[in-house]
C-alpha cells in the first residue's frame, strides 16, 4: 500500500505528510497508556520527525533520539491509523538518523551495537555465544555476589544476560536437515505426492534458542505434503539491525537472503517468525532504490507467507484426534499489525478437534518484547509484561501459544515471574502435538 | 516570553516534573487536530486537582501569562492551539468516573475522562450517554463539554449541551464555582452552565462534570442505502423525515469518501455508488421493526440500488465504526485534510450539497461531502497538499463560499467544531457585530486579564479593552 498518490516511492517527508494528528491511534499505543504525554505517542512521535525534518529540533538532540527508542515499534497504531500513515518505516528512518548522528550512543548500547553487528548476522558466533552464555549460567552466574559486581560495573552486559532465554540443549536432534521429503514424515494415513517446494528460514536468534520451533514447522509442512528447503546462506532477516538505525546491515543482509532464496528453488518464503515474516515483506520497500535489486526484492516479498497463512489458505490436513487441551492466542504485533494476519493462527488452532480456544483480551497489544527494547527500557518492558500475563491468566487457559521467538521468550519469562503453571509455545508446535507426530525427524 | 518567576510559580503550585518545558515536549503540544495551525506553548503544566488549577489560574493573573485548557487534542478548530508565550493545562490523570447515580440517571466524572470509556461503563448499567462525537474513543468529556460536541446521534438525542447538568468550574479569576445539579429543573439565577457549554475553553477550566444519562435502547437497527446520486440520497433523507421517523442516526457519505473508508477497511462498501446513507433507529424493538420496514420502503421509492440491514451487531459495528473514521481516511487521497462543519437546516441539505459541489468545481479542489444529513451537520472536507500554497489558497477561498451558502440558508459556520481559530474571521458574519461585542462584554467581565485562551472566538479586540500595559496579548495568526 502507497502512502501517497504521487508517482515514484514515498519519501519520509510524504509519509510524514500523511499524518492529520487526528489521534485515533491514541488508544492503541502501548507506551502511550504508561507515559501519558504526547511525545511517548505516535501523533507526537511524527511531530517530532517533522521538527527534525524542519529544523525546528536537531538531529542529534538526545531527546529526539529518546523519543524515538522509547517506542516499541509494535506498529499497532498502523493499524489503528485510519489515514494509512506507514509508521513503521517512518520510525525506521528516524533511528537511522539518530545512530547516523551518534545521538542514541548511551552507555548500555555497548552490548546492543556489538551483538546486532558482531553476533547476530553470524550464526556460528551466536551458537557458540549461546553456549558460553550456558555455561557461565551453570558456574560463574550462579554466584551471586559476581552477578551484583557485574551488575554494577556493565549494567548492560547484566540486562542482556538476563534477556536471553534459556538455551536448549544443542543434541542433534534438533539440528534442521537441508531438505525434508513429505515421506519423512508420513505419520498415520501415508505421504501424498509432494505439492510443492517451500523454502523455511529459520531466523537467527530462533534457530538457536527455540530450534524445536523450527523442526515443527518443518514436520507440519512435511505432513501437509510440502517439501521443504532450509537453503544454505540465509542469514539475519535484518530486522533487528534495521528497527535500530543499522539499515546499511540490514541491506546487505537482506541481499544475501534474496540470493540463496533464489538459488533454493523454492516457489514461496514461509517464515514462522512474525517479525522475520514482517520484515522479509518489507525487502521490497527496503531495496527500492537499489537498481540492481529493487526487482528482485520486490519479487522476493511477494512470494512470504506467515506459516499459519501458508497452511490454512492452501489447505490443511485437520488432526484426527481430539486434544483437550485448554489455549489462548496472543497475536505477536509484527503478523498482526504488520503483515495483517488475523484469521489464519485461530483458523489453525480451530482445526484441532477437541480444543478449546480462549478468546485472549487485548491479544493485539505488545507483549513489551519487541526485540531489544528490554535492554533499553527494562521498566516499560516489564509493565507490559506484567500486562500480558494478567490477560493470560484471566483465561484460564493451560497454554497460550504465540508465532514469534521474542514474544514466547518474554511471555514465558513473565509468566515464571509470576509464578504461573501456564505454558507457552508456538502454535505449529501445538499442531505438530496434534498431529501426534515426533518431535524429533527420524534418522 | 514567559517570565522565569511564572515557571518557578507553576512548579511551586504543583511540583517540579508537572511543568515541562523541555523542547520535545513543547513541539508536541504546539497542535492539535485543526490542520496549518500550530504553536509550541511557552510551558505545559499538569495539575493534580482543582486546588492546583484555582492556583494556576491565580498565578496567571498575577504573571500575566495565557492558559489553554488541552483535552485529548482531537480537536478541528484551533481551540487547543497555544497563542505565543502561553501555557497549555493538561488532564490526563483525571480519568475517573466519580459516581454513576442510577436512581437519578446522572453520572459525575471528571474532565478527563475518555468519552467512549465513559460509553461503555454506563451502557454496562443498562444506562446511555448518546452525544457521540466520531473521535469518541480519544476524546475527552472536557473537551466536549468545552466544544459542545456533537456527532452521529445529533437528530433525535441532541447534543453535549443537552446532558450536561451541571460541573465545577474554575472561573478565569481562579474561584470555583458549582453550577447546576441532579434536578431537571433549576432555575436559581442566571443559567451559567449553559454559559459554560461550548465556551472553548475562554470562561473556564472544566474539572468535574454531571453528565444527564438516559435508558438504553431495548433495540438498535443498523440499515446502508446505496445511491446513484447524492441528490437521490438527499432527498431519501427528506423522505424519511417528512414520514414522522426520527433515526438516531442518518449520515450521508458520497462517493469520495466511500472510496476512501473502502480502502482502510476492508467491507465491501459499494465503491461505485454515487452516496451511502447510513441510518440507525432505536428505541422498543417493535417500533424499531416497523421503523426500519419503511425506512427501506422511502429509500428505495427514492431510487435506492440497493438497502441493507446489519444482520448482527458486530456489523453494525463496522459500519458505524466506518463512518467515524470517515475524516482520518480521506487523509488518504491527498496529504492534507481540512474538515469544516458548516451546518444548514436539515430541509437545506439537498440545496447546500449542490452549492459545495459548484463551489468546489469552480475553484478547481476536491472536496468530499459526509456527514449527519440528518441534523443538517455536513462535513465537506477539502482534500490538498498544503504544501502547494496555491492550492491552499484556493481551498481557503472555497471554504469561504462555503461558509457563505451556509450562512444564506440560514444555517451555521459551525455545527459542532467550534470557532477557535479557524473561524474566527467568519463570526460576526453570521451572528452579526452586536452579539460579537455581547460575547466580549461577557468575556471581558469573566476573565478580565485575558488569561483563558485568549484570541479564541473572536481576537482578543481592540486595544482598550486589553489587560493592564506590560502584558501584551499576542494571537496566533491563522
Amino acid at each position: 500500500m502507497s502512502a501517497t498518490p504521487t508517482a515514484g516511492p514515498a519519501t519520509h517527508e510524504d509519509r510524514l505528510a500523511q499524518c492529520i494528528q487526528c489521534g485515533m491511534c491514541l488508544p492503541a499505543c502501548p507506551t502511550f497508556s504508561l507515559t501519558p504525554r504526547e511525545r511517548a505517542n505516535p501523533r507526537g512521535r511524527i511531530r517530532l520527525m517533522r521538527a527534525v525534518e524542519s529544523g525546528e529540533m536537531a538531529e542529534d538532540d538526545p531527546a529526539f533520539a529518546e523519543a524515538m527508542y522509547y517506542c516499541l515499534g509494535c506498529r499497532a497504531c498502523e493499524t489503528a491509523c485510519p489515514a494509512g500513515v506507514e509508521f513503521g518505516l517512518l520510525l525506521q528512518t528516524a533511528r537511522a538518523r539518530v545512530e547516523a548522528t551518534g545521538s542514541g550512543e548511551r552507555p548500555p548500547d555497548a552490548p546492543r551495537a556489538w551483538l546486532i553487528e558482531r553476533v547476530l548476522p553470524h550464526p556460528r558466533r551466536l551458537r557458540i555465544g549461546a553456549r558460553l552464555l550456558h555455561a557461565y549460567r551453570r558456574t560463574l552466574g550462579r554466584w551471586e555476589r559476581w552477578r551484583r559486581w557485574v551488575a554494577d560495573r556493565w549494567p548492560g552486559v547484566a540486562r542482556l544476560e538476563a534477556l536471553a532465554p534459556a538455551v536448549p540443549s544443542a543434541s542433534r536432534r534438533s539440528r534442521l536437515p537441508d531438505r525434508i521429503e513429505p515421506e519423512e514424515v508420513a505419520g498415520e494415513g501415508g505421504a501424498p505426492p509432494a505439492r510443492g517446494t517451500v523454502a523455511l528460514h529459520p531466523g537467527c536468534v530462533q534457530a538457536v534458542f527455540l530450534p524445536q520451533a523450527n523442526l515443527d514447522t518443518a514436520v507440519v509442512l512435511a505432513h501437509n505434503a510440502w517439501r521443504v528447503v532450509v537453503p544454505k546462506g540465509f542469514r539475519c532477516c535484518g530486522a533487528l539491525p534495521a528497527h535500530q538505525g543499522g539499515p546499511a546491515l540490514a541491506r546487505e543482509l537482506a541481499r544475501a537472503n534474496i540470493a540463496a532464496f533464489e538459488r533454493s528453488g523454492a516457489a514461496r518464503l514461509v517464515a514462522n517468525s512474525a517479525g522475520c515474516g514482517a520484515f522479509f515483506e518489507g525487502y521490497g520497500e527496503l531495496l527500492a532504490d537499489d537498481p540492481e535489486w529493487a526487482e528482485r526484492a520486490e519479487a522476493f516479498s511477494e512470494t512470504v507467507r506467515d506459516v499459519t497463512e501458508h497452511l490454512v489458505h492452501e489447505g490443511l490436513r485437520r488432526p484426527r484426534r481430539p486434544l483437550t487441551l485448554s489455549v489462548t492466542y496472543d497475536d505477536p504485533c509484527h503478523l498482526v499489525h504488520a503483515q495483517r494476519v488475523v484469521e489464519a493462527p485461530r483458523m489453525m488452532l480451530n482445526a484441532i478437534p477437541g480444543l478449546d480456544l480462549r478468546p485472549l483480551s487485548e491479544s493485539t497489544r505488545c507483549c513489551g518484547a519487541a526485540g531489544l527494547y528490554g535492554l533499553d527500557h527494562p521498566e516499560a518492558s516489564e509493565s507490559l509484561r506484567r500486562e500480558k500475563v494478567a490477560r493470560i491468566e484471566e483465561t484460564g487457559a493451560e497454554l497460550v501459544v504465540t508465532g514469534n521467538p521474542g514474544c514466547i521468550f518474554q511471555i514465558r519469562a513473565g509468566l515464571r515471574a509470576a509464578g504461573s503453571p501456564v505454558r507457552v509455545l508456538h502454535p505449529v508446535s501445538l499442531l505438530r502435538a496434534a498431529y501426534e507426530l515426533p518431535s524429533s525427524l527420524p534418522g | 516570553m514567559l517570565p522565569e518567576r511564572a515557571i518557578v510559580g507553576l512548579q511551586e503550585v504543583t511540583a517540579r516534573d508537572r511543568v515541562l518545558t523541555a523542547r520535545e515536549d513543547l513541539l508536541t503540544y504546539a497542535g492539535d487536530a485543526t490542520p496549518l495551525r500550530e504553536h509550541p506553548p511557552a510551558a505545559v503544566v499538569v495539575p493534580r486537582d482543582v486546588e492546583e488549577v484555582a492556583a494556576i489560574l491565580r498565578l496567571a493573573n498575577e504573571e500575566g501569562f495565557a492558559l489553554v485548557p488541552r483535552g485529548a487534542g482531537t480537536g478541528l478548530s484551533g481551540g487547543a492551539v497555544p497563542t505565543p508565550g502561553a501555557v497549555v493545562l493538561l488532564f490526563p490523570s483525571w480519568n475517573r468516573i466519580v459516581e454513576i447515580d442510577e436512581a437519578n440517571h446522572a453520572a459525575w466524572c471528571e474532565a478527563g475522562v475518555v468519552t467512549g470509556d465513559l460509553q461503555r461503563t454506563v451502557e454496562e448499567k443498562g444506562l446511555f450517554y448518546p452525544p457521540d462525537p466520531a473521535s469518541h474513543r480519544v476524546c475527552t468529556i472536557g473537551g466536549n463539554v468545552a466544544e459542545n460536541a456533537g456527532g452521529l446521534r445529533g437528530l433525535k438525542y441532541g447534543v453535549t449541551k443537552d446532558y450536561v447538568l451541571g460541573m465545577e468550574t474554575v472561573l478565569p479569576t481562579g474561584e470555583v464555582v458549582q453550577l447546576g445539579g441532579k434536578t431537571v429543573k433549576d432555575v436559581a439565577g442566571y443559567n451559567l452552565k449553559d454559559l459554560m457549554v461550548g465556551s472553548e475553553g475562554t470562561l473556564g477550566v472544566f474539572t468535574r462534570i454531571l453528565l444527564r444519562l438516559v435508558p438504553a435502547p431495548q433495540a438498535t437497527r443498523t440499515t446502508l442505502a446505496s445511491f446513484d446520486t447524492a441528490s437521490a440520497a438527499g432527498e431519501a433523507v427528506a423522505g424519511i423525515v417528512d414520514a414522522r421517523i426520527v433515526p438516531s442516526t442518518l449520515e450521508f457519505l458520497d462517493r469520495v469518501t466511500v472510496r476512501a473508508i473502502d480502502a482502510y477497511a476492508d467491507l465491501g462498501l459499494p465503491t461505485d455508488c454515487g452516496a451511502l446513507l447510513l441510518i440507525e433507529v432505536d428505541g422498543r424493538r417493535s417500533v424499531v421493526d416497523e421503523d426500519a420496514h419503511a425506512l427501506s420502503r422511502i429509500c428505495r421509492a427514492h431510487g435506492a440500488r440497493s438497502v441493507r440491514h446489519a444482520s448482527t451487531p458486530e456489523q453494525a459495528d463496522e459500519l458505524r465504526a466506518a463512518r467515524r473514521v470517515a475524516f482520518s481516511a480521506l487523509a488518504r487521497i491527498r496529504p492534507t485534510t481540512i474538515l469544516e462543519d458548516a451546518t444548514v437546516p436539515r430541509s437545506a441539505v439537498p440545496d447546500m450539497l449542490a452549492r459545495i459541489h459548484e463551489i468546489a468545481d469552480r475553484h478547481e479542489v476536491t472536496i468530499g461531502v459526509f456527514g449527519h444529513a440528518g441534523d443538517g451537520n455536513l462535513h465537506p472536507t477539502c482534500l490538498i497538499d498544503a504544501r502547494d500554497p496555491d492550492e491552499t489558497t484556493r481551498a481557503e477561498a472555497a471554504f469561504e463560499e462555503i461558509f457563505a451558502a451556509a450562512i444564506a440558508l440560514g444555517g451555521t459556520i459551525t455545527g459542532e467544531h467550534g470557532v477557535g481559530l479557524a473561524k474566527r474571521r467568519f463570526l460576526a458574519r453570521q451572528v452579526g457585530d452586536p452579539a460579537v461585542r455581547f460575547m466580549r462584554q461577557i468575556k471581558a467581565v469573566l476573565d478580565p486579564n485575558q488569561v483563558l485562551n485568549p484570541g479564541k472566538i473572536f481576537d482578543p479586540g481592540p486595544r482598550c479593552e486589553q489587560p493592564p500595559l506590560g502584558h501584551p496579548r499576542l494571537t496566533a495568526e491563522p
